[in-house]
């Protein structure tokens, strides 16, 4: 009995707050969004108003668009890049802390100066263009590639955990299997894609979440290096919130949308999760 | 404090030792957590965590005015507060969604500034509302000084019939800065006045290279540009209905039609290299002379000065196309309403200061636009300015800017639909008249 | 889900066994991972290179001359700008950033604990999905309870408050970080305390705690380089006296109407990062040892 009461104990911390501030948050947050808050919160009941509203915003629409080709590219770009440059380091064992520094410094950095410094790279007058001509580095002043460039700039900050990460994994595999695949004849690449690397799917997992949560929050980043612009192209749900929230003097609106937000991903999660299940742990 | 802090600590030494060893760990927690709370937290009953002892009145203000020259402008107001026997603490932080986030929240956990810093008009409706702002009426006993401002000004600072907020300057957001190297290469004798002038330049400077027309592709410049543009169409009278009647025949009559065709057509002016640029970054292009014309906001003679162009030698200003309708704009101290005696009294001061003649001269004088108050003096103060002083104040010669009569979020939304329009040529001048029209009629 | 390669992990690869490997066909192949490698590099590093030219140069250089290319009269102008514009926020981010990661850190592990092994199954997992739901929220949404929250507390405007919102937001994070590892610890481990007679608590401080030095390693860096780094909750939360140097930064990076001196911003922004970066130098190794002792595992 004093077990259970001493475990108590120890969820207590991590109940409480969950409770009161995580859970407490989301149901705050949905109930504003049938109010008509303007710039404080109040009570005032509006029915389903805010949503109507929401839906008919471009803005959002445009948001929610851009977040779905952000998420994509950031978390596909980081992973593909986190997991070449782990194979790398894998290969070649010489300097590996230096290399490794050199990869994983731009997660020291905030994502504010992350979105400056690229802003300033692709800069089409004195970024990378000023080198290399005009070979298309005006990504910034494209609507249709502006959201790819954000991405681009999440990625180089975020590539270095995801290589850390799957190169530890690399580390703890049994060294039989790479003896034996070398043995046996197979090409380097063979062995990694067939035996390798399907090793460490648990890091992979791991990993692709940790960049999701990252491109649901992403905002400095974003406010840094495009606010938003060309148009729309870069508007993000995080920046919409924020922008509704205390500019626009709109906490009804901004609500709404954080609901949206917060109910798109409960259902990812539970596709994610319904998915693993089925497929076997 | 300090007796928060003993209750705190007792409880957990009283408690009997137990052989657990869970107990040490949550006393040095706690312990950890109850040094942090009564270590440098400046929770003195006071807003700005000064005792109440203190002769000097302290005042922290919120404000979004952080570059070099902007600060040095505030500081023209912090030094006369500090004069007066005020203690002035800036509580600067950059960009409006930042500053209203602090503010708000402050406000709502109840440490509010002493002043926070808005734009004039229903951005401070809300609050004022709910009775969170103190009536300027209760901070100072003078009575005439809503009379000495342009009256659409007083009309956006007040709410129920009383001032609620200070304004400090009266801007001009419809510029037209022309670059006269650039109009002389091209071959356009004079700046141009109406809009075949105009377009005819505009081409000629096409023809010879350089850029016509310098923007950055930020909402709100592409919100100045288009707000010149529809003053200079529909004039005051037809700008008024839009903005201010938000009169939905206007909005989807002809002359709105045309001025978002005329709006539209400057897309082919523009450089590549527009999006995303920022302000400084268009006016330097004016400045070098690479571009012929550059709409803005006063703020932008700051940047010519730097560069020590001279008006009407190196660029010309004028006010719109025509230079006879100013677009104007302020910005506007609130008061929060403070939470002790002291605090109030400071408030009282700095409304004092506020609105002191000289302290607004001096204050526009740094900054760039004109004082708020029409008795405030302007003889030394910008050419382009002083050109402009007498429409900007006169009632018939003026007409608000946007922020002065809309709601923050159709604000924001007009901003959108206008960008929208801005960054797809395929959009037709109807739809566009239709969406802001919709959007206007949002507006409660 | 546990690999038979788990047992491994504790201690690593040694060195050894992999020279065992024979070496690669063709002799191109043996420099053709470094030389990606240092293509790589090179791209990773541009944006450092363009910071440290930028700091160094004079605003008219930048406004004529590439980004790209090194200073042609270097000047310490900016940094001395910068420095003197951040230096008075440095202290603050440190009082507010050391305690809230270790506080963070010791909640999330004891929770993450907690969940991992609790007999109260439901509630864990109801709780552990619910915390990983919370993590993808962006930080907007908090403000106005927390504000509320931490008001009624009478702790909002200090620096205690700013310390502890950084807790409270980080705990879903450190959590699931901590529950995963937990989850992944041998169980060997675990039988052996309780045969010893040790308690759910007994066995976390003396038996599992510090077996995850390294994991702790782990959380405490990315949470130091999060509150590090963080703007909005320093200007909410801390109060007026207490900004951390984000803050300043910002004012720095944001401004809307004034003028804009890009090298002082460049050399903010490496003023900025200088201590999580020198941090990161010299914890690289202990972060790879924390991830390879099993922290993501999913």
């Amino acid at each position: 009995m004093r077990e259970r009461l001493v475990e108590g104990l120890f969820i207590a911390p991590a109940l409480v707050l969950t409770l009161v501030v995580f859970v407490g948050t989301m149901v705050w947050t949905v109930g504003l969004s049938f109010t008509s808050s303007r710039a404080l919160p109040i009570g005032h009941w509006v029915g389903a108003a805010q949503y109507v509203r929401l839906w008919h915003n471009t803005r959002w629409t445009a948001s929610v668009e851009d977040l779905a080709g952000y998420a994509f590219a950031y978390v596909l770009l980081s992973l593909v890049v986190g997991v070449l440059l782990a194979v790398l380091l894998d290969r070649q064992a010489r300097f590996e802390s230096a290399w490794r520094t050199v990869f994983f410094y731009p997660y020291a950095v905030s994502m504010v100066v992350a979105g400056l410094v690229w802003q300033w790279l692709l800069n089409p007058v004195v970024g990378l263009q000023s080198l290399f001509g005009d070979t298309g580095f005006a990504w910034l002043s494209n609507p249709r590639l502006a959201i790819y460039a954000v991405a681009l700039a999440g990625s180089w900050q975020s590539a270095g955990l995801v290589m850390v990460i799957v190169l530890a994994a690399l580390k703890g595999i049994d060294p039989e299997i790479r003896r034996a695949a070398a043995l046996d004849g197979i090409p380097v690449w063979r062995t990694y894609v067939s035996l390798l690397l399907p090793q460490v799917r648990g890091a992979l997992v791991a990993a692709t979440l940790l960049l999701a949560m990252a491109a649901a929050r992403v905002y400095d980043l974003v406010v840094a290096m495009t606010n938003g612009g060309p148009g729309n192209a870069t508007e993000l749900p995080a920046k919409f919130v924020m922008a509704y929230l205390f500019v626009r003097q709109n906490v009804g609106l901004a609500s709404a949308a954080a609901t949206m937000l917060l109910l798109a991903v409960a259902l990812l999660l539970t596709i994610a999760w319904a998915a693993r299940r089925a497929v076997g742990r | 404090m300090a007796i928060d802090c003993q209750l705190a600590i007792g409880p957990e030494v009283a408690r009997p030792a137990r052989p657990h060893p869970v107990a040490p760990v949550a006393v040095a927690a706690a312990l950890a957590a109850v040094l942090a709370a009564c270590g440098p937290a400046p929770h003195a009953t006071d807003a700005a965590g000064k005792s109440a002892n203190d002769a000097a009145l302290s005042a922290d203000v919120v404000h979004s005015w952080t570059s070099g020259g902007e600060l040095k402008a505030i500081a023209a107001v912090a030094d006369a507060f500090n004069a007066r026997g005020g203690a002035w603490h800036d509580a600067a932080v950059a960009g409006f969604d930042n500053a209203g986030a602090l503010g708000i929240n402050r406000m709502v956990g109840g440490e509010p500034p002493s002043a926070m810093a808005f734009v004039a008009g229903p951005a401070l409706n809300d609050l004022a509302d709910r009775g969170m702002l103190t009536p300027i009426g209760e901070l100072t006993g003078q009575r005439d000084w809503p009379s000495r401002l342009p009256p659409a000004l007083t009309a956006a600072v007040s709410r129920g019939g009383q001032p609620m907020a200070v304004p400090l300057n009266l801007h001009e957001q419809s510029l037209f800065f022309w670059s006269r190297a650039v109009l002389a290469k091209a071959g356009v004798a004079h700046v141009p006045a109406n809009w075949p002038e105009f377009f005819a330049a505009l081409d000629a400077v096409q023809a010879q290279g350089a850029i016509p027309l310098a923007l950055g592709g930020q909402a709100w410049q592409e919100s100045t540009l288009f707000n010149a543009v529809l003053g200079t169409v529909l004039g005051k009278s037809g700008y008024e209905k839009v903005y201010v009647s938000r009169d939905p025949v206007t909005i989807l009559g002809p002359s709105f039609r045309q001025a978002v065709e005329i709006f539209g057509r400057l897309r082919r002016y523009v450089d590549a290299n527009a999006p995303g640029r920022n302000w400084n970054d268009a006016t330097q292009l004016v400045i070098a002379d690479r571009a012929a014309l550059l709409v803005m906001g006063d703020w932008a003679l700051s940047e010519f000065t730097l560069a020590a162009k001279a008006p009407e030698v190196d660029f010309s200003c004028r006010v719109g196309l025509h230079d006879d309708l100013a677009i104007v704009g302020s910005d506007v101290m609130a008061f929060p309403r403070a939470r002790t005696e002291t605090a109030r009294r400071a408030q009282h001061l700095l409304a004092e200061v506020m609105l002191d003649p000289q302290v607004q001269h001096e204050f526009a004088r740094r900054l760039g636009p004109l004082p708020a108050r029409l008795d405030a003096p302007v003889d030394d103060l910008h050419p382009c300015m002083r050109h402009a002083a007498g429409l900007m104040r006169g009632a018939a010669t003026a007409v608000p800017t946007p922020y002065m009569t809309l709601p923050p979020d159709v604000l924001g939304e007009i901003d959108d639909v206008i960008g929208e329009f801005w960054s797809d040529p395929s959009m037709s001048s109807e739809t566009m008249a239709r969406r802001f029209a919709d959007v206007l009629r949002t507006a409660t | 889900m546990v690999l038979p390669t788990t047992t491994t992990r504790a201690t690593g690869t040694p060195a050894a066994t992999r020279q065992a490997i024979p070496p690669p066909h063709a002799r191109w192949s043996r420099h053709l991972p470094t030389a990606l490698l240092a293509g790589a590099a090179a791209a990773f590093l541009l944006p450092l290179w363009v910071m440290l030219a930028g700091s160094l140069k004079s605003m008219d250089e930048i406004h004529r001359g590439s980004l790209l290319l090194p200073p042609l009269r270097p000047t310490l102008d900016a940094w001395r700008q910068a420095v003197g514009a951040l230096s008075p926020g440095l202290l603050n981010s440190l009082l507010i950033t050391v305690p809230a990661v270790l506080l963070s850190t010791l909640l999330g592990a004891l929770s993450g604990y907690a969940l991992a092994f609790s007999r109260w199954r439901a509630s864990s997992r109801a709780l552990s999905n619910l915390l990983v739901l919370a993590a993808f929220i962006p930080l907007q949404l908090f403000l106005y309870p927390a504000v509320l929250g931490l008001a009624w507390a009478g702790l909002f405007g200090s620096l205690a408050g700013a310390v502890l919102a950084h807790v409270v937001f980080g705990l879903a994070l450190t959590t699931i970080l901590f529950k995963g590892h937990f989850e992944q610890l041998p169980l060997e481990l675990l039988r052996a305390a309780q045969i010893d007679g040790a308690g759910f608590a007994r066995t976390f401080f003396s038996v599992v705690l510090p077996v995850s030095m390294p994991m702790c390693a782990v959380v405490m860096l990315l949470q130091f380089t999060g509150i590090w780094n963080d703007f909005i909750v320093g200007l909410v939360f801390a109060g007026a006296e207490n900004r951390p140097m984000t803050v300043q930064f910002t004012n720095i990076v944001g401004t809307t109407f004034g003028e804009r001196a890009y090298n002082v911003e460049m050399a903010s922004a490496l003023f900025t990062a200088a201590l999580p970066l020198v941090v990161y130098f010299f914890s690289g190794r202990l972060f790879v040892r924390g991830v390879l002792s099993g922290a993501v595992k999913g």
